[in-house]
């Protein structure tokens, strides 16, 4: 019983520290709270994919979302369509230049039932 | 065990939860103020902007502003991404900016991001604007939107009104600061860099070549100021002519002796005395010669110093007495302030001085009196900061650093408001267009800043500028 409420006290602990940075996602990228869901978004060079996940982080099918990321690159804005990937588990979109592996910017979600969502990325 | 393990599970996802609830949002902040009479709105903010987004006649109007210091920001590019695409913002001047909002005439939750560039800076905001459902008998916003004290305390206050009543915030930041006694003091001469010119006789004044100097002339040590012909009373008249009488009587008696010692054969009349009867002779005339010219001479009265004529009052003709101050030199650049000190207080350390029109005065320490004087102890500072437009005598308060040092949060003295119950207030900007009052606990700090002990957290944004306004809302 001691052991868990250590347990309970770490977790809880972690948790709040968590509470005015930016969360990390399983991939490296920023896991934000976008309307009900959290969404991470990882950039590699000129690839952006938005994994979307529930309000417990348990990964959710991107089927029939679609997002639109803008982030900013050296001072200026990038706007990224993203649409499903082939094998329906993330967003995939483009950038027209490489982006930096940290970036700022703010990513709207439209939902299967066609409701929108935003979220700040920073 | 189970349950209990179950509970914690609960507790450890609500805690989870909650904690991360806000991630991309403003930090708890509560939600703007809705109200009837105000045009749907929305605010969003980052670390270096604020935005606030208004609904009104169809077009969406944006009012970018600094984060910290609450200034507008006008030359800003914003690029909105509607329901209905993307959209430039254009400027419509003073950090206000608009866009056809043809999407927003549909009731229900419009989801923006707003891309704000501004001299290298870009920020994404995201906000979300609700347009409420037209109802039958419910009152439309007004044209304008009016400031209004809201029913918790808070008092709402529009981007445009703001502007008007030039809010500005500052973030207070908890720090050590060292204590400071307020002491009366007032602008004095630095005894180095003044001086006074006073006739030595009495006389009549009349002009230098050039005429008198005018007020405020800058003049160097050694330039004549004004000229005493020097007054001869009557009875000293009658002395002198006495005096002058009795000498030609002692020369003329000299010069027969002399003469006869001369005539006298050698050997009667020793060389000796012939010689001190020439020099007895020679005496006499040069009394004689002082006396005559004695009084007879103009003094002429020399700028002691280098500096800029402060009091002058002479005129041509005018009788001045000895001891009279005629001039007063100072150099405006070498002030000093003289505080009295009734507590005993005295701190080798510097301070500030506030001048009555609200101007700040940097002081550094020269030195204390030993003697009373009034009960208190006269201090002397020296001005450190170049300022114009001091004159002598004027009144200032001096602030002096005692060296023990407080912790609290320092505000503006304009930030700090006292209440109509007597309660010490300071505003807070808690939203883009929200400021909620709090009552705290103050200290004086110094000549410009309150000391918050008690009532405020650090990374608060206080109204500096325009508290005072703002209190008067209703």
């Amino acid at each position: 019983m001691r052991k868990f409420l250590t347990i309970l006290a770490f977790f809880s602990a972690l948790s709040l520290a968590q509470a005015h940075g930016q969360r990390v996602g399983p991939r490296g990228g920023a896991l934000v709270h976008v309307g009900n869901n959290h969404v991470e978004l990882v950039t590699a060079e000129k690839q952006v994919e938005i994994f979307i996940s529930d309000a417990f982080d348990k990964p959710l099918a991107a089927k029939g979302y679609k997002a639109l990321a803008i982030l900013a690159v050296d001072g200026k804005s990038v706007r990224v369509t993203l649409e499903p990937s082939p094998d329906g588990g993330k967003l995939i979109g483009v950038a027209p230049e490489a982006l930096p592996a940290k970036v700022k910017g703010a990513v709207q979600l439209t939902g299967v039932d066609g409701k929108t969502s935003t979220g700040r990325i920073n | 065990m189970v349950r209990v393990f179950g509970i914690g599970l609960s507790l450890l996802t609500v805690l989870g939860l909650a904690a991360s609830a806000h991630e991309g949002h403003d930090h708890g902040a509560p939600p703007p103020p809705v109200s009837a009479s105000i045009a749907p709105r929305f605010d969003a903010s980052s670390e270096a902007f604020e935005l606030v987004g208004v609904l009104r006649d169809g077009k969406l109007i944006f009012h970018l502003d600094r984060f910290i210091g609450n200034s507008p920001v006008s030359d800003a590019e914003i690029e909105v991404e509607t329901p209905a695409g993307p959209q430039k913002a254009k400027a419509v001047g003073g950090g206000s900016y608009q866009i056809e909002a043809p999407f927003a005439g549909k009731p229900g939750s419009h989801d923006l991001i707003v891309t704000v560039t501004s001299k290298g800076e870009i920020d994404m905001l995201t906000a979300a604007l609700v347009v409420a459902p037209d109802e039958p008998g419910k009152a439309k916003p007004g044209a304008t939107d009016l400031a209004q004290r809201l029913p918790d305390g808070a008092v709402f206050v529009p981007k445009p009104s703001q502007r008007i009543l030039g809010l500005a915030n500052l973030k207070v930041e908890h720090a050590a600061h060292p204590q400071v006694s307020i002491l009366p003091g007032r602008i004095v001469p630095d005894p180095n860099a003044s001086g006074v010119v006073q006739a030595s006789v009495a006389g009549r004044l009349s002009a230098p070549p050039g005429g008198f100097k005018r007020l405020g002339t800058r003049v160097k040590a050694g330039d004549v100021l004004a000229i005493v012909q020097p007054a001869i009373s009557a009875a000293d008249l009658t002395a002198q002519a006495q005096q002058m009488r009795e000498l030609d009587q002692q020369v003329s008696l000299v010069s027969r002796r002399l003469e006869r010692f001369r005539q006298i054969a050698a050997g009667s009349v020793t060389r000796a005395q012939i010689e001190d009867t020439e020099l007895e002779l020679a005496g006499l005339q040069a009394r004689r010669a002082a006396v005559e010219t004695f009084q007879r001479q103009p003094e002429r009265l020399l700028a002691p110093v280098d500096g800029v004529l402060a009091a002058a009052n002479v005129i041509a003709g005018q009788m001045a007495d000895p001891n009279a101050t005629l001039f007063q030199i100072v150099d405006p650049a070498r002030f000093w302030v003289e505080a009295l000190s009734y507590a005993g207080v005295v701190a080798e350390t510097g301070g500030s001085a506030v001048l009555p029109d609200g101007r700040v005065l940097r002081l550094a320490f020269e030195g204390a009196g030993l003697s009373d004087r009034n009960q208190a102890v006269p201090l002397h500072f020296s001005i450190s900061s170049a300022e114009a437009g001091l004159r002598l005598g004027q009144l200032v308060s001096v602030h002096m650093v005692t060296g023990q040092a407080h912790e609290g949060l320092a505000v503006p003295r304009a930030s700090v408001i006292r209440a109509a119950n007597g309660a010490m207030l300071v505003y807070e900007q808690s939203n883009p267009e929200r400021f909620v009052p709090r009552e705290v606990r103050i200290e004086p700090l110094d000549a410009e800043r309150m000391l918050v002990v008690y009532g405020l957290e650090a990374g608060r944004r206080i109204v500096t500028t325009g508290a005072e306004l703002l209190h008067q809302v209703r």
